[in-house]
């Protein structure tokens, strides 16, 4: 059972093609992450399935309906929440939670089991409200109404830890109840722990839509190793293991995959400092699909080639 | 539909008390200063025999502008401040109706909602309708009871009639502001152009005055079919006025709607 159908969806500007043939679908209740750099379409494909913008070309179905066609049965089931939210100034976060109450009356609302499980003040006004208290409210709005799809856009940027963690928590609670999620995200680790299947877009065409086991196979990570004595550099050279830098006293590595078999053998040195940090997804993203032509042209060749892992430049 | 009208209602509350009070404070100011120059109307009428006709028809003035109360307000009030706040107020309401929220990003909440966008828009438009309604009875009909305190003669059937010009005048105004409000996404734009709309109107019904020759620009003009003097002296109102002030609200409100169920918006 699919949550969202998109079919050859295709959304032009003028001779701007955001949104160019792309094609998927989420399972329901799965959280499914939709990828990409800046200005690859993800917000574009989100604003259509939202019905904020009309497609050029091609049909998304929502809970099994046309969009086009039963738009108001539809909205009554997907709650969304923006990235930036922004509501009204002079409003209070209990006048926004009244005037969608008295929008959607009818519907059972657990908007007070969300302000406290949020711990999120009500009788602010929005203007006065931290970035991080907008977001709360933000996620209020989108989740009172129980959903059967949740649409976010970039939900968590710009967030504390803390707070990502608690939005990352009443997520999961609500796919545990059977709540389809459709998130665009930049946050591998958000996207980690989350999803279940990724779409990656890239220049308005999907590139490949992939399980999210699949894509951490793909991690890269940059490790910095500062060793105390002398060291042979042809220990560190690995399959899926590239030096990037020589440093004074170690070595910059370049990581792909597992990161274990490193860790191993830097086991057998006197390490004096170790620094490892994640690559941006967005460098993922440059690394593995960065000269790549896109998922369609792709799905004809053998799955394992498509899942192999490039030797780094 | 109720809860965006309400809505739209209680956020403006103050707004519309603010232009009532200003509508009401205006016309006292004229009241009270009407028994002055009612004293001097002997003086004004010969002072206004030596003008051209064509200069007191551009500027809606009336040889009884002076003489009785109803001329008076006609001249002073409905000829230049009223029809100045009630398109303020109109176009204020249009503007931040679509154009000012996809502008802001509040569109965003009230598309993601099981709300249509013909019922988002027609509540929007009932709403601001309304406020324009309670603008025009209390800046109006309050003359009744101040021209009672000063002891001043009116004929209040003249009012009603005035009332109907100036409802008439202001829903076809507030309907070309909502049609723009739809359509763009930028509320500067809708002020801009509705401004520069009644401007170039308020000009060229002054120059059909002024000039024989350009005489027939008058017909382009909301002013010309706007007459507050033929309402309010004469109580008539030409039937043109109803067909161009209906007629123009009615096509810019179906434009609107259409406009705006199928437009693209992005915030």
């Amino acid at each position: 059972m699919n949550t969202i159908e998109v079919k050859n969806l295709k959304k032009y500007f003028g001779k701007t093609k955001a949104v160019d043939d792309i094609s998927f679908e989420v399972r329901r209740g799965e959280i499914f992450g939709f990828l990409g750099p800046n200005g690859a379409g993800k917000t574009t494909t989100i604003r259509c399935l939202l019905g904020f913008i009309q497609p050029t070309e091609g049909s998304i179905k929502i809970l099994d309906h046309d969009l086009t066609q039963k738009n108001f049965f539809i909205k009554e089931k997907v709650g969304y929440l923006s990235g930036d939210v922004r509501l009204y100034d002079g409003w209070t976060g209990e006048d926004h939670i009244k005037f969608l109450e008295s929008l959607r009356r009818g519907q059972k609302s657990i908007s007070q089991k969300l302000v406290s499980d949020l711990n999120f003040n009500p009788k602010i006004k929005f203007k006065s409200l931290s970035s991080g208290n907008k977001q709360k409210l933000g996620l209020i709005l989108a989740l009172s109404f129980q959903p059967e799809l949740i649409i976010m856009d970039e939900p968590t940027v710009g967030l504390d830890p803390l707070l990502q963690n608690t939005i990352y928590e009443i997520l999961e609670e609500f796919k545990k109840q059977g709540t389809t999620i459709f998130m665009s995200s930049h946050n591998l680790a958000e996207v980690d722990r989350l999803c279940n299947r990724v779409g990656i877009i890239k220049d308005g065409k999907l590139m490949t839509i992939e399980g999210i086991q699949e894509l951490k196979d793909k991690r890269m990570h940059v490790v910095k190793v500062y060793l105390n004595g002398p060291f042979n550099q042809q220990d560190f050279v690995f399959d899926s293991i590239e030096i990037q830098k020589e440093l004074p006293g170690g070595l910059e590595l370049g990581v792909r995959g597992d990161i274990n078999p490193l860790i191993q053998k830097l086991g057998s040195y006197n390490v004096r400092e170790l620094e490892i940090t994640h690559a941006s997804l967005e460098e993922i993203f440059l690394e593995f699909y960065g000269a790549s032509t896109n998922y369609l042209e792709n799905k004809n060749q053998n799955k394992s080639d498509l899942l192999e892992i490039p030797k780094m430049e | 539909m109720f809860a965006i009208f309400s809505r739209a209602i209680k956020d403006r509350r103050i707004i519309i008390l603010i232009y009532c009070l200003a509508g009401v404070a205006f016309l006292w100011m004229y009241i009270a200063l009407f028994p002055a120059f009612k004293d001097q109307s002997a003086s004004m009428e010969q002072l206004l025999k030596n003008y051209p006709e064509s200069f007191l028809k551009a500027f809606n003035v009336d040889i009884k502008s002076f003489t009785t109360l109803e001329g008076y307000l006609a001249t002073e009030q409905f000829s230049f401040m009223w029809p100045l706040l009630a398109i303020f107020m109109t176009v204020g309401f249009a503007a931040a109706s679509f154009a000012g929220e996809i502008e802001s990003g509040t569109i965003e909440i009230l598309l993601a909602q099981p709300l249509s966008r013909a019922r988002l828009f027609i509540g929007r438009y009932l709403a601001g309708l309304a406020m324009f309604i309670v603008f025009v009875f209390f800046s109006i009909f309050a003359a009744l009871p101040i021209s009672a305190i000063y002891h001043i003669n009116f004929k209040a059937e003249n009012f009603v009639m005035v009332a109907i010009l100036a409802f008439l005048f202001g829903l076809a105004i507030y309907s070309i502001a909502m049609f723009l409000s739809a359509l763009f996404s930028d509320k500067g734009k809708v002020f801009f152009i509705t401004g520069g709309l009644l401007v170039v109107m308020y000009v060229l019904n002054i120059l059909s005055a002024l000039k024989e020759n350009l005489a027939d620009l008058k017909y382009l003009s909301f002013f010309y079919y706007f007459n507050p003097n033929k309402a309010l002296i004469y109580k008539e109102i030409d039937s043109w006025s109803y067909v161009v002030f209906l007629g123009l609200a009615f096509i810019f409100t179906i434009l609107g709607l259409i406009i705006f169920r199928k437009r693209d918006i992005t915030t």
